[in-house]
């Protein structure tokens, strides 16, 4: 966990007041009184992201919320058919191959 | 590590300007969290990012074209993207369903998501519908119209027998429950949606129940009342042709059109007359007419001075 001046000390470009807006808009989730803000190691990565695609990719400040939704959105299903693969792969090699068959028969291939 | 300009696919001599452009435009479609999954992106991009982190800046560009430094120079401390995060396994991730304050937390299961909504059934594992599939079929016009039984062969072989209501309309899709994609896990067969294209026919004419259709006429049967003989969608019938008759007058055969598949009425016939001159029409004829009309002068255009 690390500190708010924490944080803008270790990305360069990233102001103070900057990040204050997206952790009140929701875009980051700090950890902590809002005068005494912790950040996970995650956040720092979700703040770097947030960093290049406004000042890098010229992301507008209305369009982040949309684009770090649609993100986690994807993420998730990622996760979800991660968990899902990991699940079948314990299974028995019949029951692999019924749910490859069924799968390939639903995507119609 | 190849030559930065090359990574950026700009000139030697582009402006700053043109730089960054390009960085923007390869950054957008190559960014690592932008393509999850996809690892070439991320070495992709992190040349981008190591050669623009040269011509970016106008100082270390300088010190480049003039071999001071090298094309990996001036790469920047290794950090983790954010997808490291978003992926981690197992166990949750704080931004998993992430919603912004004031929303509501959703806290269904992402298996209700992907399965429908009775998610998992029982112990056997889930039930999904098997999905729609869609077809087209062409058939005559007088099979719309009067109905028919159809069977076509499926893209996977199996053969399907379909019933074509009397009435149909061109483009119109008919339902068959159950002979789409099987289910999985006992879950319910899909629908095999038909739609229905109409050939056009060479006599008949269909404008929603009513149907069109013209009859030719001797200058005789115009004159003096007769019947004459029509095709009709549903066999030829008798028709008398009043008195005079003139080309455009219509004959209406009530109940002889396409069903009205809502009323379960059939609409009407139309018959459209057209008077016809004999083929090769002779002088005595054209005499015959030319004396009549002399005796009895008529103006079919009205009693109007023409117009000069």
């Amino acid at each position: 966990m690390i500190s708010e001046k924490e944080l803008c000390a270790l990305i360069d470009r990233l102001e103070a007041q900057m990040l204050r807006q997206w952790v009140d808009a929701g875009l980051v989730r700090s950890a902590g009184a809002a005068h005494a803000m912790q950040f996970e190691d995650a956040d720092v990565a979700r703040v770097r992201l947030i960093c290049e695609l406004h000042y890098d990719l010229a992301v507008e400040e209305e369009t982040l919320p949309l684009i770090l939704s649609l993100m986690d959105q994807i993420y998730d299903l990622r996760r979800s058919s991660r968990a899902i693969a990991a699940a079948i792969a314990d299974e028995d090699e019949e029951v692999k191959r019924r749910i490859a068959v069924a799968a390939a028969r639903w995507l119609g291939s | 590590m190849a030559d930065p300009y090359e990574v950026l696919g700009v000139p030697r001599d582009a402006s700053q300007d043109d730089i960054r452009k390009a960085y923007r435009r390869l950054a957008k479609k190559h960014h690592p969290d932008l393509n999850p999954g996809n690892q070439e992106a991320e070495a992709r991009f992190k040349d981008i990012s190591a050669a623009y982190a040269i011509l970016g800046d106008e100082e270390k560009r300088a010190r480049f074209d003039k071999g001071e430094i090298d094309e990996t120079g001036a790469e920047r401390p290794e950090h983790q993207y954010y997808r490291h995060y978003a992926e981690q396994e197992p166990g949750g991730f704080k931004y998993y369903r992430w919603t912004r304050p004031g929303e509501e937390e959703d806290l269904g299961d992402i298996f209700s998501d992907l399965f429908g909504r009775d998610g998992f059934e029982g112990r056997g594992g889930f039930k999904a519908r098997g999905g729609d599939v869609s077809y087209s079929l062409t058939i005559d016009f007088l099979e719309a119209v009067n109905g028919a039984k159809k069977t076509v062969t499926m893209p996977d072989g199996k053969r399907l027998s379909i019933t074509i209501p009397a009435g149909l309309k061109d483009g119109q899709t008919l339902r068959l429950k159950g002979e789409g994609r099987p289910g999985i896990g006992g879950g319910e067969s899909g629908d095999a949606l038909v739609t229905i294209n109409v050939r056009e026919h060479p006599i008949f004419r269909r404008d929603g129940d009513t149907i069109r259709s013209s009859a030719d006429i001797t200058l005789n049967e115009a004159l003096s009342s007769g019947k004459i003989r029509v095709d009709t969608v549903s066999g030829a019938v008798n028709v008398s042709v009043p008195q005079n008759s003139n080309t455009g007058d219509t004959l209406r055969l009530r109940g002889r059109g396409a069903m009205n598949r809502s009323t379960g009425k059939r609409g009407d016939h139309l018959i459209e007359l057209r008077v016809k001159l004999p083929k090769g029409a002779n002088d005595e004829l054209r005499k015959l007419i030319a004396d009549w009309e002399a005796q009895h002068p008529y103006n079919p255009r009205g009693e109007k001075e023409p117009v000069s």
